[in-house]
């Protein structure tokens, strides 16, 4: 099908007479040869068809010369007014060319203002959508994959302060009724509490709620002491999960670990000392293992032996006497064992 | 309006007030702020990291404190987790000293954590609130110098946690959301606050949707003033980005350019600097007026 934008172009190139159909009536048939290529819509080809017939229909019947004649002459004029017709219509269209290389001028001018108004708004919806994305969100991806430190996170310059009032975000309006703040306007009103509402307010609460700061903290089953206001007592529940007994902390010794400005804290000292102790009666135990009895030297310490047989079996019947423990020198076992056996056989004797 | 929604420098009690924030003279008395709610998960250890970070930012020395003995948060939202080798807990018990078991900040030199205790360790019940106070005294007179804030952050509840954490504080910050829920809590914790001897408590609301108040389907920050009666210190609007902070590590403050939640967060860390608190609020989202070039983003 034609456009409008290519029609007048071949109605300026070329002579009406040939932007017609082109009909060539033979004596037997009829030919349609569309003439440049292309259709004209309103030309319907069924239309086409069947005059066609009709006109082969008229020609082929040899009997009537005078009314075929009539008949040809009705259809030249016929097509003579489809040409005239097509003719009119072609020229009632608007010469879009003509005005477009009279105007061409004024529409590039138009053109650039379209082209440039597009531009500034995708600019603009461009920059809102990155400032929107700009914010630090994806830090809080990087500390997860362990890309970035969190005690680092957020900005790492100091920021100039801005004073809140004279923010250029913050605009009073010129009747002072009204404030901008971030883009937005609210209206505003003024605050109605007065000093003596304030006053009213307070006598209210201080009538409703009657409270004490507790002072003694007791548990399930303690005595209340004589001297204390019962409204100061506080009882912790036995399954609180905080609940924990106060005698277990010195009070003063963790004042004075709150105050300590310098030094090792306390525990940390305790601890140390603790350790250190332990590591000195470790040291001490150990040269005291390492120390070794000399047998020779033991020999001068001990009396002369005198031979008894029941001594000797009452000898070997306690040999593990000499296994436990620390063994004590044989000048020391052996005088007592022996002594007491000795005793004790000689008394009979005598 | 202006005057109401920002702070009054003028009349500043902060002797060292300024238009320029300006890092006032070192004092030989911190300020020992508690943070508190009574109710888990409004957003006291959210609030205490940004406000704390805020503070640092304005060139105050801060050390914060994660009073919960038994369940420990702050340390992961500061992405300073792989970092804690030793708590209170040791340090009462000899094992380190406190310089040792303070954990500081390496993008700002003067913010340091402490936490009080891992969490299978266990602390006495009524010794951890003498704990604190030692502690505090210990910061005073430390080579470094004393900090200029100590930040608690309590746990949740009214139990030995909350005791404990409260002890030392002269100020507190009550964090809540306008949901009823969360208010009776308040109200309670700052009855008892009261009772304690702690008068100075300042709140802030948190998690503020303006659409759903301006739908009425949320309380609105004035009545939940109303209900409480005590003084703004900050309110902080709904934003998603304090999931992703929270999950990064990477508090709110320092995202650039700032979210609404995170300026909010540091107008709250001025005015408690200043002792100030808020004049106006902001109600609801008006419709921007869109000029000729709004098609381009203008």
């Amino acid at each position: 099908m034609a456009t409008i934008w290519t029609l007048p172009l071949h109605a300026v190139s070329f002579p009406p007479s040939i932007c017609v159909l082109k009909y060539r009536i033979t004596s037997n048939v009829l030919e349609l040869r569309t003439g440049l290529g292309f259709h004209y819509g309103y030309l319907d080809c069924n239309r086409r068809r069947t005059y066609r017939k009709f006109v082969r229909r008229a020609f082929s019947d040899p009997g009537s010369c005078d009314e075929a004649k009539r008949t040809q002459n009705h259809v030249i004029v016929d097509m003579k007014n489809q040409v005239g017709r097509l003719r009119e219509t072609i020229a009632s269209l608007p010469p879009v060319v003509f005005l477009m290389e009279r105007q061409s001028g004024s529409n590039f001018a138009i053109g650039l203002c379209i082209l440039a108004t597009i531009l500034v708004i995708s600019v603009r919806i461009y920059v809102a959508t990155k400032s929107r994305n700009s914010h630090p969100g994806s830090v809080a991806d990087l500390v997860r994959r362990g890309q970035l430190r969190s005690d680092r996170r957020g900005i790492s310059t100091p920021l100039k302060y801005d004073d809140p009032f004279n923010n250029p975000m913050v605009k009073v309006g010129k009747s002072n009724s009204t404030i901008e703040m971030c883009g937005k306007v609210y209206r505003l009103a003024p605050v109605t509490l007065t000093k003596e509402q304030q006053a009213i307010h307070q006598k209210r609460r201080s009538r409703a709620y009657q409270w004490k700061r507790p002072t003694v903290f007791l548990r399930d089953g303690d005595p209340v002491p004589p001297d204390v206001d019962p409204d100061t007592v506080r009882w912790i529940p036995t399954n609180h999960p905080f609940a924990t007994t106060a005698s277990d902390i010195d009070e003063d010794l963790a004042q004075n670990n709150v105050y300590q400005k310098h030094g090792v804290p306390f525990r940390i000292q305790a601890e140390h000392e603790a350790l250190q102790r332990k590591l000195e009666a470790l040291q001490s135990e150990q040269k005291f293992k390492k120390l070794v009895i000399d047998p020779g030297a033991a020999k001068d310490f001990e009396r002369p032996l005198k031979p008894h047989p029941k001594s000797d079996e009452h000898v070997e019947q306690s040999p593990s006497y000499n296994h436990l423990g620390p063994k004590p020198s044989k000048s020391e076992h052996f005088p007592n064992s022996f002594g007491s056996n000795s005793n004790s056989e000689e008394l009979p004797k005598t | 309006m202006r005057k109401l929604f920002l702070p009054d420098f003028n009349n500043s009690t902060h002797p060292e007030s300024t238009v320029q924030p300006q890092a006032p003279a070192r004092r030989r008395h911190p300020r020992v702020v508690v943070i508190t709610s009574g109710k888990g998960g409004v957003g006291k250890t959210t609030t205490t990291a940004n406000v704390g970070l805020s503070l640092a930012h304005l060139g105050l020395s801060v050390v914060t404190v994660d009073a919960d003995v038994g369940l420990r948060n702050l340390d992961l939202l500061l992405g300073l987790e792989n970092r804690v080798n030793y708590t209170l807990v040791e340090v009462l018990n000899g094992d380190c000293r406190l310089d040792q078991a303070l954990v500081r900040d390496k993008r700002w030199s003067n913010f340091e954590l402490l936490c009080i205790s891992k969490p299978r360790s266990k602390l006495p019940i009524g010794f951890g609130g003498k704990a604190l106070v030692w502690l505090v005294e210990s910061l005073k007179d430390r080579q470094e110098g004393c900090p200029d804030f100590i930040l608690i952050d309590c746990p949740a509840g009214i139990d030995a946690g909350f005791i404990t954490a409260i002890t030392p504080a002269n100020e507190a910050v009550l964090v809540t959301t306008p949901d009823i829920t969360s208010l009776r809590d308040a109200d309670r914790v700052t009855g008892l606050l009261e009772c304690d001897g702690i008068r100075d408590i300042k709140m802030i609301v948190n998690r503020v949707r303006t659409d759903m108040i301006k739908g009425e389907d949320m309380m609105s920050v004035l009545d939940v003033q109303e209900m409480l009666g005590l003084a703004l210190l900050g309110v902080i609007p709904e934003d998603s980005e304090v999931i992703r902070s929270t999950n990064r590590g990477y508090p709110l403050v320092l995202n650039k350019p700032p979210t609404l939640a995170g300026l909010a967060f540091e107008q709250a860390a001025w005015r408690l600097v200043e002792q100030d608190s808020m004049q106006a609020v902001m109600m609801e989202e008006e419709p921007k007026n869109r000029g000729w070039f709004s098609f381009f983003g203008g």
